[in-house]
């Protein structure tokens, strides 16, 4: 049996929580997704399975939906509010995404949801929290706006010669996915906890919250020495510049390069400077670690040398079998056709009857055991009848 | 009492992405014991600061952050007194997590076989960059590393510029997350099975999954993936973007100063046109229809940032949220602990006591839980703090005999 097997969870979610309900299906909960008639809004985010719009031909919806079951209910009818109900008096966990204050106005509080099922963990996660500030001006927020105010954006973008050029959003949904991480943990903390109590709990997580406190260094040099940080690209952001590590490569692709500070692995990169015939001028062992600092900008001009004539999957490869923390920046499809992916085992095959076909996509960030195969995402109310009976 | 009150989790992590997952852990009241030494000084402590004052092993601001709350030992692991020690400590925690490369804890005698033999239930997470399997599993990464081979540092950028990538290292953070989430599923598992199991984290595994459906285009569409730089394809948005603005007075910084815009629809966009006093932009014929605005973004954003350049952040903000349209500050971390009305409420970054580095703010808790909330119990451990609680209360050895395995170098 998967590891949370037997752990029945209500999803009323919109992008905000989609992940934390597809990593818990992933770990064998049982997900119920509920969803209005005509299906979830996010089944209209594209892109869509040959461009051709529809609820069940969502990419984005099969990513962050695979193992869940679908249920539709009409929230706006009582009779249905009334099944929602009963069919989460019989959950374990509600995760949900609703503006704050909505869920009262449901009759879905958790003072009300709680006095039926006390053992519930009621999960709500939001922009900005239940309550504060923004709560109460009306504030709206985006995927884009979110990692702005929570502290991301300020890090991340380019080089540049003066004035700085602006931030960029590095991707998409990552404060639907961080908020999504810190849903997962909190209930399953709850989870644990509620053995021992024999009560569950309400947890308010704001995705703002979360990804303030995902940034690494900057909120450390503010709060040590009132510094800021200055956006690099392809590394981290510092109060000072650092050498560039991120080089272009034979084959137009880049490769992401650190020189190793620690004295053996420094001399194995000299050795290779050397068969480079680009040695010249290098020390094999400086033992004093300044030094080795010193010659970094020279190692790095040799290394951009060297970048220019290798293909970055021949370097990163060279790189790694030397030792070195070397990382070709890939395509996230060149993991389709690679073999270490396929020795894991890492692609999950989900079968698509939209395509009469089993299509392959990221399998499980990590693997318990006995996890079960990933199932597709539900079609829209493909399990109403199955979970709420006839 | 917190929610982990009674676990025991033995933290071997280093750096950031093992100390990030069990940190969350003793937030929720676990006992996490991390375990150091000084033939092998956690690089979290020595290389990556800020330091206070001169760089030394007991005032990094990093290792604060990340290992508050935890206890800390010196245990020296290379000599066999050390793992004996060890082995008689991983018999009383219910878990064991690390990131270190793949194969460290084999040359020790301690892969998952080697754990359960000291406790047969053990719950074991591994971190690494590659995962203990395959190919590359001696392959080393640090989170820029992860983050370029995964695919997530290709999809940040512009589309006719090289990648932007992250400027931090986001996986290590989320690779913390997703090792917090492991333990506690593993420890749920365990509660009805009885067994323990070895999770094989792979940070690049975990980073993959995060880039959306940029692998399953490619395989349902054949398109290959590209950059958007701050455009959204995916839910359709225009304008949608980054837009300079004044600097507010008093700044120290002159010129790095912006506000993030997010037009959904048709309503908003009037409403940002009304807000900013170009009702005309809604009469354009390029800008009038939502598709248009799509195929014409290129014209539209210098017409929005010529509006923000003579605003602040929070004046640009402030406006356009007041008339209804999502707009965010690109708030520095001063704004975020010093200057955001909203994680004040929240309390997000609570103090905490170091011996050395005194009262200090560090990343708190953006979950609230209604009944045990995370807690602040101490600073970061300093080095070897609490050896005589774990050797001594824990393993019930008695202080001569601590004095003698400190004075071996075993404790060390």
């Amino acid at each position: 049996m998967s590891a949370l097997a037997g752990i029945r969870v209500v999803e009323l979610a919109d992008a905000h929580g989609e992940w934390c309900g597809r990593l818990l299906a992933g770990m064998g909960a049982d997900v119920v997704k509920v969803e209005p008639p005509g299906g979830a809004p996010t089944r209209r985010i594209g892109p869509f399975a040959a461009d051709e719009a529809g609820v069940e031909r969502s990419l984005y919806f099969w990513h962050f939906n695979a193992g869940k079951r679908s249920v539709v209910l009409d929230l706006e009818d009582p009779a249905q509010r009334a099944r929602l109900r009963a069919l989460i008096a019989t959950a374990d966990v509600l995760v949900e995404t609703l503006p704050p204050g909505r869920a009262a106005a449901l009759g879905l509080d958790y003072a009300t949801l709680s006095a039926g099922n006390p053992r519930l963990v009621h999960v709500a996660v939001t922009p900005f929290g239940q309550s504060g500030p923004y709560v109460d001006a009306g504030y709206r927020t985006t995927d884009l706006v979110t990692m702005a105010l929570g502290g991301p954006l300020q890090s991340c973008g380019y080089d540049g010669d003066g004035e700085p050029p602006a931030p960029v959003r590095p991707g998409a949904h990552h404060s639907y996915h961080t908020a999504s991480h810190y849903a997962c943990i909190s209930l399953l903390v709850a989870l644990w906890e509620r053995e021992a109590s024999g009560r569950g709990q309400y947890i308010d997580v704001a995705a703002q919250a979360a990804l303030a406190v995902t940034v690494e260094f900057a909120n450390l040099y503010w709060e040590y020495s009132q510094g800021h940080v200055v956006r690099q690209t392809g590394r981290h952001a510092y109060p000072r510049r650092t050498a560039p590590t991120q080089y272009l490569c034979a084959d137009g692709t880049y490769i992401n390069l650190a020189i190793p500070l620690e004295p053996k692995a420094w001399a194995r990169l000299v050795g290779f400077l050397r068969e480079e015939g680009l040695g010249e001028g290098l020390d094999d062992g400086p033992q004093d670690i300044a030094r080795r600092l010193e010659l970094g900008g020279i190692v790095y001009g040799r290394l951009a040398v060297v970048a220019a004539k290798r293909t970055a999957s021949e370097l990163f490869h060279i790189g790694q079998r030397l030792g070195f923390t070397w990382g070709a920046v890939r395509a996230p499809e060149e993991w389709l056709d690679d073999e270490h992916a396929a020795r894991r085992g890492f692609l999950a095959r989900v079968e698509q009857p939209q395509l009469g076909r089993a299509v392959r996509m990221p399998g499980a960030p990590f693997r318990l055991a006995d996890m079960a195969p990933l199932r597709r995402a539900p079609f829209v109310g493909e399990h109403t009848a199955e979970v709420l009976g006839a | 009492m917190g929610a982990l009150t009674g676990l025991r989790i033995i933290d071997l992590g280093w750096a950031m992405a093992g100390p990030q997952a069990t940190r969350i852990l003793a937030d929720f009241g676990a006992e996490v014991i991390k375990v150091e030494s000084r033939a092998r000084l956690d690089m979290g402590r020595v290389l990556f600061g800020p330091h206070v004052g001169e760089r030394g092993i007991e005032n990094s601001g990093y290792f604060n952050n990340f290992n508050r709350n935890k206890r800390g030992i010196t245990l020296n692991m290379a000599c066999e007194d050390g793992r004996a020690l060890f082995a008689r400590l991983a018999a009383i925690s219910d878990g064991v997590l690390e990131n270190f490369s793949s194969g460290v804890m084999d040359a020790w005698g301690f892969g998952y076989e080697g754990l359960r033999r000291c406790r047969e239930d053990i719950v074991y997470v591994s971190m690494s960059g590659f995962g203990h399997s395959g190919p590359y599993r001696d392959y080393q990464t640090f989170g820029p590393t992860v983050q370029a081979v995964s695919g997530l540092t290709y999809l940040s950028g512009f589309p006719d510029h090289p990648p932007a990538g992250w400027g931090y290292s986001y996986m290590d953070h989320t690779g913390g997350y997703m090792g917090a989430i492991a333990v506690l599923s593993a420890l749920i598992a365990r509660r009805r099975t009885g067994r323990g199991q070895h999770v094989d984290l792979s940070q690049v595994e975990a980073a993959i999954a995060l880039t959306g459906t940029a692998l399953l285009d490619y395989e349902v569409n054949g398109r290959a993936s590209a950059r958007e730089g701050n455009a959204s394809a995916w839910p359709p948005m225009a304008p949608h973007g980054v837009y300079r603005c004044a600097a507010p007075a008093d700044d120290p910084v002159p010129d790095d100063h912006w506000v993030a815009i997010a037009v959904e629809d048709d309503d908003q966009w009037q409403a940002l046109a009304r807000a900013t006093g170009h009702p005309e932009w809604t009469d354009d014929a390029r800008f009038r229809a939502h598709d248009a605005r799509l195929s014409h973004r290129n014209q539209l954003d210098p017409l929005i940032e010529m509006w923000t350049r003579e605003r602040t952040p929070l004046d640009a903000m402030r406006v356009l949220q007041v008339a209804g349209v999502p707009a965010g500050r690109v708030q520095r971390s001063r704004e975020l602990f010093d200057d955001d009305p909203q994680l004040t409420h929240r309390g997000l970054f609570p103090s905490v006591e170091h011996p050395v580095l005194g009262g200090r703010r560090i990343d708190g808790m953006p979950a609230t839980l209604s009944r045990t909330p995370a807690e602040l119990r101490r600073g970061a451990p300093l080095l070897g703090e609490d050896n005589a609680y774990v050797y001594g209360q824990l393993l019930g050895l008695d202080a001569d005999a601590i004095a003698a395995l400190e004075a071996a170098q075993v404790v060390w």
